[in-house]
């Protein structure tokens, strides 16, 4: 049963980790939803069975993040992105979407995305990027071979 | 990768996440959220005890048994072996069916939590013994996995993570052929008698040769569909529905049920785990497809002799599959080596062979160290 207290230590991680947490679903579903996922990951979480069990709330938290925006919405950015472009140009902020960024990222799945952004931004090194995405090691190399094949055009 | 493509996969990575929004304000549902009661894991006595009371009370001795394939509904073809038994051991060994089929974890306390486990129903497979088509059998065990595995992985059953667990060690003779550089499912839901598993593209590589990809299969379908109400599995890949699976390309872009299989397995599964429900009493099931429905099973003490043996008639046979039954109590020594097999029609040889170590993971309960 949850305590006066256990909500307190909620509040506490959500504040230590949902900047980093936020940062990490914009690198998975944009950032346009962002916000969304952290949220509703951070609610699943907290309400989860076996949450008051767990030794490491970050690494869940992660783990949480990734399955949340898997089940967000799969076509989500490609779907802001047509959005966009038929958008009036004066209506959308300058600087806040990268467009170019979010076109290429656009072709990797959400899983690739996890490994690209906790590989290249978290700068983790790939045990500890399988372990925040609750896949072997082997796994992680794998999804960043076929993600580095699919930016090949960005790449060069 | 060279330094150049690696900077530049930087600059994409810091570019996406330059566009972060602000964090979110703490969810307020949080605070009128609770969360799902953690329970206090029970032996299993406290679920035979508990059951038995019921069942006294109701007077409607009921032996649930979870099966598959083209089943009869288990009836009174079901036989009880009762070597040294008595009706109150009997009646302790078949409520302890009705146990849930998994443990929540521990409920915390203020000392430091010590990691807990659940208990998931995962299916291993085995090449039996005296198999006319040498398909593989499928034997349910009940796995203890850390909780952080089960949880953390979150799948909404625990043997789908069992079977992606690292430190799932199969007992002697048997395999677990999911590799395990499929990993866990990266998303599943379930939406009515459906599950949805979505695995990553390693999945697609499958286990190996064809019939190693349909075990693999059947591992997965068959711990995917052990609780009631959920009958088929739609496989994805990133969310994408497969059409060519494992050596073969098979296809499996409509969902597969346990039927769907079928024809690639030993005539004999045992479906419900060999369960220690007392000191040397244990209680199994499954689904056969043998010679005039009839299944055999023998206790083997720790020098291979028999020391026990039995026979049921499944709910079906010769063409189609059956469920059986059996239990065993008051078995003194508990031997430590199960065989589940029935005869050959044709030489009256055993036939279809399955021998399972029944203290694997349960030793208190049977009596029996090690396993």
């Amino acid at each position: 049963m949850i305590t006066g207290t256990g909500v307190m230590d909620n509040e506490q991680i959500f504040r230590d980790y949902s900047l980093e947490l936020t940062r990490y679903a914009t690198g998975l579903v944009g950032p346009f939803d962002a916000a969304d996922v952290v949220t509703d990951a951070c609610l699943r979480a907290f309400s989860a069975r076996g949450w008051d069990q767990v030794a490491n709330p970050r690494a869940y938290l992660y783990r949480t993040v990734l399955r949340v925006a898997i089940d967000h919405h799969r076509s989500t950015m490609s779907r802001r992105l047509r959005e966009i472009a038929a958008a009036a140009p004066e209506s959308i902020p300058p600087g806040e979407v990268d467009i170019d960024v979010l076109a290429a990222v656009d072709r990797l799945s959400i899983q690739q995305r996890a490994a690209v952004v906790l590989t290249y931004w978290a700068d983790l090194p790939v045990e500890a990027v399988a372990d925040r995405m609750g896949v072997s090691t082997g796994s992680v190399k794998k999804h960043l071979a076929r993600a580095r094949k699919r930016l090949q055009e960005w790449l060069s | 990768m060279n330094e150049n493509e690696r900077k530049k996969m930087k600059e994409l990575a810091d570019r996406l996440v330059a566009m972060s929004p602000e964090p979110p304000d703490f969810p307020e549902e949080v605070a009128m959220t609770q969360p799902t009661e953690s329970k206090p894991a029970r032996p299993v006595w406290a679920f035979v005890g508990a059951a038995v009371v019921v069942l006294l009370l109701a007077g409607i001795p009921l032996f649930l048994m979870r099966g598959g394939g083209e089943v009869e509904p288990v009836g009174t073809s079901t036989t009880t072996s009762t070597l040294h038994s008595s009706s109150t051991s009997e009646q302790a060994v078949t409520s302890t069916s009705s146990a849930p089929a998994s443990t929540a974890p521990a409920e915390t306390t203020s000392t430091p939590a010590v990691p807990e486990q659940v208990d998931a129903i995962v299916y291993l497979t085995t090449t039996p013994v005296g198999s006319n088509t040498g398909n593989p059998a499928l034997v349910a065990f009940r796995y203890l996995m850390n909780v952080d595995r089960a949880v953390l992985w979150g799948p909404p059953l625990p043997g789908l993570a069992a079977l992606s667990d690292p430190d799932l060690v199969p007992p002697e003779g048997f395999e677990n052929l999911v590799p395990s550089a499929v990993g866990a499912p990266v998303g599943t839901s379930v939406d009515g008698s459906q599950i949805t598993i979505d695995y990553g593209p390693e999945f697609l590589d499958g286990a190996g040769g064809l019939l190693a990809d349909f075990t693999m299969l059947n591992q997965i379908v068959f711990t995917a569909t052990q609780e009631e109400g959920i009958d088929s599995v739609q496989f994805l890949v990133d969310g994408q529905p497969i059409t060519a699976f494992g050596s073969e390309g098979l296809d499996l872009t409509e969902p597969v049920t346990r039927e769907s299989f079928l024809t690639e397995v030993n005539s004999i599964l045992v479906t419900t785990p060999v369960e220690g429900v007392g000191h040397g009493s244990i209680e199994f099931g499954g689904i056969a497809n043998v010679f005039e429905a009839t299944v055999n099973m023998q206790l083997l003490d720790d020098t291979g002799q028999v020391v026990h043996e039995d026979v049921t008639m499944a709910t079906c046979g010769t063409g189609c599959w059956g469920e059986y039954s059996f239990q065993v109590v008051d078995q003194e020594p508990p031997p430590p080596t199960l065989r589940v097999f029935t005869y050959s029609a044709k030489d009256g040889s055993p036939q279809d062979v399955v021998t399972i170590p029944i203290a694997w993971n349960n030793p208190e309960q049977w009596g029996v160290l090690g396993g």
